[in-house]
């Protein structure tokens, strides 16, 4: 798609929706929101900016493959459980830590993962939909 | 230790995931996790056959609040019979690997498969159960359509529809139940009282779960997309389904019956006889018409289904023990036939019977290894499906089902039946003259050849050794509802 409008509006809307994705992750923790809910938003991200600037550009946005991104979220959720499983006995029991006033645990490892899932899963799935012939 | 029948692959997963660029060390990785997988399995099925089963909570959220596991005898035993037969069709992938398929990911979608087999077989909460089938069936929709072939698409939209579509009724039945009992974890279900007047909602549940089990685990009538889907997909893939997930639907079957509706069997067994005992006839008649090697096969697997439906439905200890009999019997012959049928067409180009020939002359081994394992498939002793058959027509006169009994018998002929089609096809007439037969490197043979041999000696193990198989089993507690309360729940039961 060839539009200026589009494609300058992008420039503008992309890096508030990544932030935006960050902060549904955190917030996440204890209040609606969390993994799905922010990968879901970056990968919308990406993905608007593949239809404004083509999907070669977006790809190139990402950097690594988006099969890579499945891989390093489903690592980062299963370690972030068998930390639970080495340490409390429990697959998935949570861990947690207080840094100052805030509690940091493994859920949130949790959720990181689920984030860089998500990504990689949509991402997956729109490229291989807007490529031209099957590869 | 119970849940790394399910970390376990789903790390082996990622780490194979990441070396998609490396075909090679993607292999090598991919033999260790099955590896590993198998030597977790094996130390859960002694651990459980030493001290007794093994509950967990995940998380620390101790039942009836959070999803636990339980690992018994029978648990065990699946994840056990899963490991034994995935490790050599990982070796079998290895002699037909040729990269194509390992681009699209067979690898990791293996593991994947096998976390959401072993959580299904662990779990006893049934939402969680759900969740496992449907891990189950998206990485095994996936694999099964791997190569885009029509033919491949096709019986992966009728797999994937219909059961999609068990899957949406099974979630309406859990919610029921959910709404009637407050709970769906299995043990606390069983110990529930329900109000007279909700009784008639339980037996509704009860019809809409085993009709997903039935269709999952392609019994009578909605039976028609496995013979669909299973002669498409790449060979190791087909050898790994016939094995592993046409067992998943059975298991829920037997875990259901023999803990929520063990008080009424009078309603239980019959239905669930009516499913099964068609499905046996129909599924060795359908075999007798083909011609094609996996689908003589993969229709076989619907009549063998129907024996294990059958004991799992007639229940008591005998006709669990028959009914687990089967199914580990089933996953060893059935996948190495389906190993036999790809070693075939590796050799000689073809699945279809009437372009193949001569392998008795040609390839004596392979030949050798094939007939001990369709011998066994029919039920000749010393093999696995004597001891199998014999057991499960044991628990059908026990339990008073002679006609029960009486079509496991005809079924079993028809099945020699076509077994011995198959080695007249493509073993003892000689080779048509369009047949050109591959040479293989002698790495390649070993490949071949290895999990043939492990299939029939895992198959002549279990018929030689099953009664005290069977006795130790017993002692391990093939769990009845109240011992399987009491392992899930300990100390909180009433």
């Amino acid at each position: 798609m060839n539009s200026l409008i589009l494609r300058t509006g992008t420039t503008f809307v992309m890096p508030l929706l990544l932030v935006f994705s960050l902060f549904l992750l955190i917030r996440g923790h204890n209040l609606p929101g969390g993994g799905f809910a922010g990968g879901l938003v970056a990968a919308a991200s990406l993905a608007l900016y593949g239809l404004s600037n083509g999907m070669n550009a977006s790809k190139a946005v990402l950097r690594v493959r988006p099969e890579t991104l499945i891989a390093a979220g489903l690592l980062t959720a299963v370690v972030s459980g068998a930390l639970g499983l080495a340490v409390r006995g429990s697959y998935l029991a949570p861990i947690w830590w207080s840094i100052g006033s805030v509690k940091v645990g493994t859920p949130i490892l949790f959720d990181v993962g689920v984030y860089l899932l998500v990504v990689g899963v949509v991402l997956t799935m729109v490229f291989a939909l807007s490529a031209e012939e099957p590869s | 230790m119970i849940f790394l029948p399910v970390v376990l692959p789903l790390l082996s997963a990622a780490i194979l995931m990441m070396l998609h660029a490396r075909p090679r060390a993607q292999r090598v990785a991919s033999l260790a996790a099955h590896g590993a997988f198998l030597g977790v399995a094996v130390l859960l099925f002694a651990r459980v056959q030493g001290e007794g089963p093994i509950a967990a909570a995940v998380g620390g959220w101790h039942p009836p609040f959070g999803v636990s596991f339980l690992a018994d005898a029978l648990s065990a035993t699946m994840v056990l019979l899963t490991a034994v037969v995935a490790f050599p069709v990982a070796v079998f992938a290895l002699a037909l690997a040729d990269g194509r398929w390992e681009r699209m990911g067979y690898h990791p979608l293996v593991q994947v498969m096998l976390a959401g087999v072993s959580g299904a077989f662990l779990t006893t909460d049934l939402f969680n159960l759900f969740v496992w089938f449907e891990v189950t069936l998206i990485s095994s929709f996936v694999l099964l359509t791997l190569g885009n072939r029509p033919a491949q698409i096709q019986g992966g939209f009728k797999y994937v529809v219909l059961n999609l579509l068990s899957s949406v009724v099974f979630l309406c039945a859990a919610g029921l139940l959910y709404g009637v009992a407050g709970t769906l974890n299995l043990a606390d279900l069983a110990q529930r009282r329900i109000p007279a007047e909700d009784l008639w909602l339980i037996g509704l549940v009860g019809v809409l779960f085993l009709g997903t089990f039935s269709i999952k685990s392609a019994l009578f009538p909605l039976f028609f997309w496995l013979p669909a889907a299973y002669p498409t997909p790449a060979a190791p893939v087909a050898a790994l389904f016939a094995g592993v997930l046409t067992k998943v639907g059975v298991y829920a079957i037997l875990r259901t019956g023999s803990v929520y509706f063990a008080d009424a069997t009078a309603v239980w067994t019959p239905a669930v006889l009516a499913l099964s005992v068609p499905t046996m006839l129909v599924g060795v008649f359908g075999a007798i018409v083909q011609t094609d090697w996996r689908r003589i096969l993969a229709f076989h697997s619907v009549s063998q289904v129907g024996y294990m439906a059958a004991a799992a439905g007639i229940g008591g200890k005998a006709g669990m023990m028959a009914a687990v009999l089967f199914m580990v019997h089933h996953g060893l012959v059935k996948s190495a036939l389906f190993v036999a049928a790809g070693a075939g067409w590796r050799l000689g180009g073809s699945y279809r019977l009437d372009r193949l020939g001569g392998f008795a002359r040609s390839h004596g081994w392979y030949a050798a290894l094939f007939l001990t394992l369709a011998l066994s498939l029919a039920g000749f002793p010393p093999s696995s499906g004597f001891a199998a058959k014999l057991a499960a027509i044991l628990a059908a006169l026990q339990g008073g089902y002679g006609w029960v009994a009486g079509t496991m018998v005809l079924t079993g002929l028809f099945t020699l039946f076509s077994m011995v089609k198959i080695w007249n096809e493509a073993f003892w007439k000689p080779a048509p003259e369009e047949m050109r037969v591959r040479t293989l490197g002698a790495g390649e043979r070993f490949l071949l050849h290895l999990p043939l041999a492990w299939f029939a000696a895992a198959a002549l193990g279990v018929g030689l050794g099953w009664s005290p198989a069977l006795a130790s089993s017993a002692k391990a507690g093939m769990q009845d509802r109240d011992g399987y309360v009491r392992a899930v729940l300990g100390d909180e039961v009433r």
